[in-house]
């Protein structure tokens, strides 16, 4: 039977050696078509099951919007995201990527956190769906030029090894 | 760094925050046991246009079987059309709880219309692009309404109110009945 001594060795060993909890960014980049929606699929970690805490997105404005002559950048993209493993999307309905999105554009400084929890199980592929159509006009004779828009994902959180 | 009520309700029905180490086989599927009963949910409602007595929003949500829904942040974003009239008392946009009547987050007396104060706040902003159109937005943060599995939320807007196509995002924490029949709950 261990002594006290051993098992305090062997817990300090396990959080040492972050065999049973480790930081984790699951990072994509992906480029949203111009008047388009799609979904793709990204496999997370065969690591253990993935603890997302929350997430940093950021996104490029490329695309514009003229009204009576004032041009304004936008990005008109709007995001969804699944679990494959529990067939469960993060919200009802896809959401504005600037209303969930953190500051700063893709390859700059990194800042900002939303906070998100879910699980995603050992080997689960997270469900990315975007939608870049071009929204209805606002104002009678709003114009929208839509382009290509890069996003930059980070989920952070926690892989667990040692779990089911 | 301060939590949110948001971020407290994670480490509360995850229990992750004992530090608590499962070394036999046989517990391995524990060590995440309760992970797997919450999980974070945004629920949307969006908006063409809003002006005192025309253009509410009803939406009925209902979770996945088993789950509930605990409301903690509320966001409400709303376009500037270049015609709309900035109100002189906030909000623009009204958030009602059909058939739910929450008390106030300042322990005032019940508010039988089950209205979400968000002028109580937490922040205000407006964001101004070159043009100077600008995407409005205000918040209210740290909330904790047990919604339950089924919820209709009815957005209109506030007297002297007008907004032009928005939304509001309602963020909050699933919980499944497992993890609310633990007792774990507060």
């Amino acid at each position: 039977m261990a002594n006290a001594a051993q098992i305090n060795a062997e817990l300090a060993e396990l959080k040492h050696t972050q065999a049973y909890k480790k930081t984790f960014d699951f990072t994509r980049s992906f480029v949203a078509k111009a008047n388009a929606a799609d979904t793709f699929a990204v496999p997370i970690t065969n690591e253990g099951p993935f603890l997302c805490t929350g997430y940093n997105i950021r996104y490029t404005k490329n695309s514009t919007m003229d009204r009576s002559g004032n041009v304004t950048e936008l990005c008109a993209t709007k995001l969804k995201f699944k679990s494959q493993a529990d067939n469960s999307a993060q919200s009802n309905d896809y959401i504005p990527v600037q209303l969930i999105a953190t500051p700063g554009e893709p390859d700059g400084s990194r800042y900002g956190f939303r906070p998100f929890l879910h699980l995603y199980p050992k080997g689960d592929v997270l469900l990315i769906e975007y939608d870049n159509r071009q929204p209805q006009a606002l104002v009678p004779g709003d114009t929208y030029t839509m382009q290509d828009e890069e996003i930059q994902i980070c989920f952070t959180g926690y892989i667990f090894p040692m779990a089911d | 760094m301060l939590k949110t009520y948001n971020e407290a309700l994670f480490e509360r029905f995850t229990g992750l925050n004992r530090n608590s180490v499962i070394l036999g086989a046989k517990q391995r599927n524990q060590i995440l046991s309760r992970c797997k009963n919450v999980r974070s949910r945004d629920y949307i409602v969006l908006f063409d246009s809003l002006s005192v007595g025309a253009g509410a929003v009803r939406r009925s949500f209902t979770t996945a079987a088993n789950w509930h829904f605990i409301l903690t942040n509320i966001s409400c974003f709303w376009h500037d059309d270049g015609a709309a009239i900035a109100p002189d008392k906030y909000p623009i946009a009204r958030i009602n709880f059909v058939n739910f009547a929450p008390s106030s987050p300042f322990g005032t007396e019940v508010n039988k219309m089950g209205k979400v104060e968000t002028a109580l706040v937490f922040g205000r902003e407006a964001f101004q692009d070159k043009s100077g159109n600008q995407l409005h937005f205000e918040e209210a943060a740290n909330l904790y309404y047990n919604l339950g599995q089924r919820f209709d939320v009815l957005v209109d807007a506030e007297e002297n109110g007008q907004a032009a196509r928005g939304g509001v995002i309602l963020q909050g924490i699933e919980v499944s009945n497992e993890a609310l029949k633990s007792g774990e709950v507060f």
